[in-house]
């Protein structure tokens, strides 16, 4: 009787073990997975914000009218010259719906297009999948008064291209990887 | 002998409870940084928003106009910041955010901000001039230096995000 204890208190012992091992090894690579994705979401993020505040800058260089053109919440018109060499652009920011990144497995993730000079350029999605533009003058109040804007403020909600399998157990239709960035731009020419 | 095994075993069990709670812990400290550094890069871009707004206002009251030659004409700084009255932050030269008109309106300044990451993020202002030569080094008098710390606390980090700019007069 007593080597039957023995033997069944070792085995439940030895279960816990390997059940233990087993977890180890599954959350080692679904780690791995993770952070590698979480980082891939985060510089998707970072280059979305820089592309943005790259072009945002210029907006009304070398322009001394109103150099915002159209300001919806997620489409801007504005002039700017592009390339140092160039006169002034006519740009033009806005995002398609989201059956239009096909190039990743996110459903829900769009196309940041950029149009210069009414010719579209092939935009990046990086997992956005929205992106909001609020206009504020110079006293941070909203405003939609072209002439009167000082600051684009810009929201961008991005999520991960690929599934993430941690992600499926906190939400199972739609797990994917989630962040946030918001900035404030003030173009110096506008 | 039976005895050594039951010690034994209870041994093993404990050891087994330890590496199993030391375990869990390791994977509970991995999904809090992830979610730190993400509230993190929330928090940076709240400080450098505060800051994009306060770069478009003006060095000091007396250079509204005109900038001067003189830090002495230049406001002193027991007279920097602004004070909540019912709710409504109103700088010590009269004027209520956001019609702040210089820099140093800001010193004191703070706010309350809930994002779609993390809710409670704090935002808070110092302005104080700093030396010329030295833009750590805090001065009690006027300088053409000003520095503004932006500071985001959230109960979702352990280290609060201080983002400073060094402003001169333009």
């Amino acid at each position: 009787m007593a080597v039957l204890i023995d033997i069944l208190g070792s085995s439940f012992i030895g279960g816990l073990v390997l059940l233990l091992i087993l977890k180890l090894n599954l959350f080692a690579s679904s780690n791995g997975v993770s952070s590698d994705n979480e980082l891939r979401l985060q510089q998707n993020a970072k280059t979305l914000a820089e592309i943005i505040d790259y072009d945002f800058r210029k907006i009304g260089f070398n322009y001394s009218d109103t150099a915002i053109l159209t300001a919806d919440s997620n489409r801007i018109k504005y002039l700017a010259p592009l390339t140092r060499t160039s006169a002034v652009d006519t740009v033009e920011y806005y995002t398609s719906d989201s059956t239009q990144a096909l190039g990743t497995e996110n459903p829900r993730d769009v196309l940041l297009y950029k149009k210069i000079n009414g010719v579209k350029q092939d935009g990046p999605s990086l997992g956005l999948t929205k992106i909001k533009f609020t206009y504020l003058d110079q006293y941070n109040v909203v405003t939609n008064i072209l002439a009167n804007i000082r600051y684009i403020k810009v929201e961008l909600w991005v999520e991960s291209t690929i599934p993430e399998m941690e992600s499926k157990f906190v939400n199972p239709n739609h797990p994917y990887l989630f962040t946030y960035w918001e900035m404030k731009i003030n173009p110096r020419n506008i | 002998m039976s005895n050594i095994q039951s010690i034994l075993a209870i041994g093993s069990i404990f050891i087994l409870s330890l590496t199993s709670l030391s375990f869990n812990g390791a994977l509970l400290q991995s999904n809090t940084v992830e979610i730190e550094n993400k509230v993190y890069l929330t928090a940076f871009s709240l400080a450098d928003e505060l800051i994009e707004e306060i770069k478009l206002k003006a060095y000091d009251e007396k250079t509204l106009t005109f900038p001067t030659v003189n830090r002495g004409t230049l406001t002193p700084i027991a007279s920097f910041g602004c004070d909540s009255v019912g709710g409504v932050f109103i700088s010590k030269d009269g004027e209520s955010y956001p019609y702040f008109d210089d820099i140093d309106d800001y010193d004191g300044y703070s706010y309350n901000a809930d994002e779609p990451h993390a809710e409670k993020y704090h935002i808070a202002v110092k302005v104080y001039y700093v030396s010329e030569t030295d833009p750590n080094t805090k001065s009690s008098s006027q300088t053409f230096h000003k520095r503004v710390d932006v500071i985001v606390s959230s109960p979702y980090i352990n280290n609060n995000v201080t983002l400073s700019f060094i402003f001169t007069q333009k």
